[in-house]
């Protein structure tokens, strides 16, 4: 077994494989080029490795990988004229990812299986490494070519998914989407890589001295999402594999950590057709947002341009059409949220009316030969996709179907209702949040429940929330199934990332620009009494008062968009932010 | 590992033997045999042939019975496991031993030379309870439980190799067991045992390849 790369650049200087996949079987031996010894060429690299250094196929701990096959139960006799003048087979050696049914360690395999991360090297095929990577190599007696699992349609596409062969796979198989327009929401980046880089050193018998590689382990939807790498104890958020120190990472709740509470997305972005119907660059788009004219993806999005005319702020924005740096880090400055919601409410109804905030919305989808068009509006709360799915409403089943790994998943009221109950009881058991981040993330620590995935995952896979219950019961694996420092982080589904699993990414989707782990308005009522000289109320008064948050600080010394940590007033670093009164009423007492 | 074992098949088997005129032979292959069979005999009375061990991923070399009718008996456990009786006519055959509920095997003989079951030809056997149905190529079969078929597939690929879809009979219609991709070989006759799986009771099937020589023009 060799190398198959595609590299970029020198291949042997700074360079970066991609799509890489390797079985080191003969690691220390090859040569790069034909008739070059080892100990010429590239001395660094050319290392021949003693036996005992080497590793050998059967060793006894590649026995699963490469069991012994013989007998008659296995084999066939190949009589040697029978191949005089054809190839007959007697073994398949494969490679592949593993499935719901062709997976020989159990374990959430998919929740480590990310599309667009195939550079992956087998470095001794121990079993925390078989264990860990979605990937699996094998050997297994084949006696015909009629035997050969190798199933494919007839017009030449295999199956994945749920498994390899006709029966129970399926042609295509959606677990991540491509945006065909600027993403409003943090958590649409859950289809992103994120899967972080890792730059190997070299060691002796390493073909990848100057490779990147993702680092371990892979992950498939790492932002937004937050389960609790297995690999890693539950109160660390790195680590190394114990085998060979190559280095971990809890890639969700280190990316969300750096995400949620410094950045947000605000729509003023290029509006290509035909994902809108007219089209407008980004600087139209400002404009027409901050002159009124027209609202932002995200409509609860208000401009607020804090007295400065709407033309000349959009101007100290961009450099022809182009935005500059100021406005990045000023932009938020200048926006209101009608109605922020705070992840820290503990009310049921307001859960329900954020969590259903897409019933009646109508959603973008494909036919099977990816033309796009608006589907007819659902009964039911429709989850929310970046990419444009097959119009095919697939639902929570025990039974492995094709349907699983192209649909889309719709949520009935009642089963909105029992999330929500979920999350109150979430947030009861972890809040209050201090940030979105914390909100959005794993309890790192050694609560192992609160440990193992965010708020509306735990939620998701509670016993009380029927959304993914059938999936939940019948097709998941235990949490002994492997040799892992997390074990009951590893229980769940294995096929995580499939559409008709609803994942707390898909929860936050629609929901995440409106998020907040702070509430800015608030209702204030005082109270008053005046006392004759003998102590006796003589007179009583109530009053209440909106007040709201305002972008301005105390003292406006300091600029809205100074960073807290770089204020220069007193006032300001103890008190922040300035509240506005907008709205002073007496009250009756029969109000109170 | 795999070389060595590669090397192991070719060196120490026989070359394949073609049938011999004038002489009683039978070639056995089994469904499937329980793993603590041993070697088997063939016997009649006092009168048995050399012991050897019976195959399933191939056809055994030919074995000389004492009579046309004769008992399979399993040495290790002096037990019999098939009774098979020979046509009449004819004295080359192929006898699949098919495993019986009732224990041991019932037998399907053939005659080895059959114009019927030619190089490239396909025996499906249904061992299932279920009707399978299929296609290889552009030939279809519809198999009901325990019944058996020889077809011939035509309209391969140009690439050389049979679109193929198996199926089996529900009462919501057929359900896809398998949509693969068979080699068009001229120099192989295929059995395929179509079976529940033990474990996840489930249909499904387990092919075997008989390496023949090719045909002779206008055979």
């Amino acid at each position: 077994m060799t190398h198959n790369s595609l590299l970029m650049g020198n291949p042997w200087g700074a360079n970066i494989h991609i799509g890489q996949v390797s079985v080191d079987h003969c690691y220390g031996y090859s040569r790069s080029k034909v008739g070059e010894r080892r100990t010429t060429g590239n001395p660094p690299r050319n290392k021949t490795l003693a036996n005992s250094e080497r590793v050998f196929a059967n060793a006894p701990r590649y026995d699963e990988v490469y069991p012994d096959i013989a007998g008659t139960q296995q084999t066939r006799v190949i009589p040697a004229n029978s191949i005089a003048s054809r190839k007959a087979p007697f073994m398949v050696h494969s490679y592949n990812i593993k499935t719901e049914m062709e997976n020989k360690r159990g374990g959430r395999s998919f929740a480590r299986f990310n599309p667009k991360a195939h550079n992956v090297d087998f470095f001794n095929l121990y079993e925390e490494e078989r264990d860990l990577l979605p990937y699996q190599p094998g050997i297994t007696a084949l006696t015909s070519w009629l035997n050969a699992p190798l199933d494919e349609s007839t017009n030449g596409r295999g199956f994945f998914g749920s498994s390899m062969s006709s029966q129970f796979g399926s042609n295509f198989v959606n677990t991540h989407s491509v945006p065909r327009q600027p993403i409003i929401s943090l958590a649409a980046f859950q289809d992103s890589f994120a899967n972080g880089f890792n730059r190997l050193g070299e060691t002796a018998g390493t073909e990848h001295a100057n490779a990147r590689m993702p680092l371990l382990p892979q992950i498939s939807h790492a932002i937004g999402n937050s389960l609790a790498p297995s690999l890693i104890p539950p109160d660390k958020t790195e680590g190394n594999l114990t085998k060979n120190p190559r280095p971990l990472a809890d890639h969700s709740y280190l990316a969300n950590r750096a995400l949620w509470d410094d950045w947000f997305l605000s729509g003023i972005a290029p509006q290509p057709t035909p994902a809108f119907t007219q089209q407008r660059d980004q600087k139209t788009v400002a404009e027409e947002f901050f002159s009124g004219e027209k609202s932002l993806p995200v409509a609860r999005y208000l401009p607020d341009s804090g007295g400065l005319e709407s033309s000349s702020l959009v101007s100290s924005w961009f450099s022809g059409i182009t935005p500059t740096q100021q406005a990045i880090t000023h932009v938020a400055s200048h926006l209101r949220v009608d109605g922020l919601f705070n992840v820290n409410s503990t009310s049921v109804e307001a859960w329900k009316m954020v969590l259903a905030a897409l019933k009646g919305s109508r959603v973008v989808v494909r036919d099977e030969n990816g033309v796009q068009s608006i589907a007819p509006q659902d009964s039911d709360i429709p989850i929310a996709v970046t990419g444009a799915a097959p119009n095919q409403i697939t639902s929570d089943s025990k039974a492995m179907t094709a349907d699983q790994w192209q649909g889309r998943r719709t949520l009935t009221e009642e089963e909105i209702d029992g999330l929500a109950r979920a999350i109150v009881k979430e947030v009861r058991k972890r809040g209050p949040f201090l940030s979105l981040a914390d909100f959005v993330n794993r309890r790192v620590g050694s609560d192992k429940a609160l440990a193992k995935s965010g708020a509306i995952q735990s939620a998701l896979d509670s016993d009380e929330v029927e959304i993914n219950k059938k999936q939940n019961s019948s097709r998941a694996v235990g949490a002994a199934a492997n040799h892992f420092f997390f074990p009951e982080a590893e229980s769940g589904p294995m096929h995580y990332g499939a559409p008709s699993l609803v994942k707390q990414g898909d929860i936050l989707t629609p929901i995440a620009p409106i998020l907040s782990a702070r509430s800015d308005s608030f209702l204030v009522r005082g109270y008053g009494e005046a006392k004759d000289k003998t102590g006796n109320i003589i007179a009583r008064a109530w009053c209440e008062a909106v007040v709201e948050r305002d972008r301005r600080y105390i003292d406006p010394s300091d600029e809205a968009t100074v960073l807290p940590v770089s204020l220069t007033r007193e006032v300001n670093r103890t008190f922040g932010r300035r509240f506005d009164i907008v709205s002073f009423r007496w009250l009756n007492s029969n109000e109170i | 590992m795999t070389r060595r074992l590669f090397a192991i098949l070719l060196l120490s088997l026989p070359l394949y033997a073609t049938a011999r005129e004038g002489k009683l032979e039978v070639r056995f292959l089994a469904e499937r045999i329980p793993n603590d069979l041993g070697p088997i005999a063939l016997v009649v009375e006092d009168a048995r042939s050399e012991p050897f061990d019976l195959p399933m991923n191939n056809l055994s070399p030919p074995q000389t019975p004492p009579a046309r009718a004769f008992r399979l008996l399993a040495l290790d456990h002096n037990r019999p496991i098939a009774s098979i009786t020979l046509p009449e006519q004819g004295d080359s055959f192929v006898a699949l031993l098919i495993s019986s509920p009732k224990g041991g095997y019932s037998s399907v003989v053939m005659p080895y030379r059959n114009p019927k079951f030619r190089p490239g030809d396909i025996y499906f056997h249904n061992l299932a309870d279920k009707t399978v149905v299929g296609f290889v190529g552009t030939s279809k079969f519809v198999l009901p439980p325990e019944k058996s078929t020889v077809l011939t597939p035509k309209g391969a690929r140009a690439e050389k190799f049979y679109d193929v879809g198996l199926g089996v009979r529900e009462k919501e219609g057929d359900r896809v067991l398998a949509t693969t991709r068979w080699p068009e070989d001229k120099l192989a006759r295929f059995y395929v045992f179509f079976y529940v799986e033990p474990v996840k009771e489930r249909i499904t099937y387990r092919a075997v390849d008989e390496f023949v020589d090719p045909e002779k023009p206008g055979a």
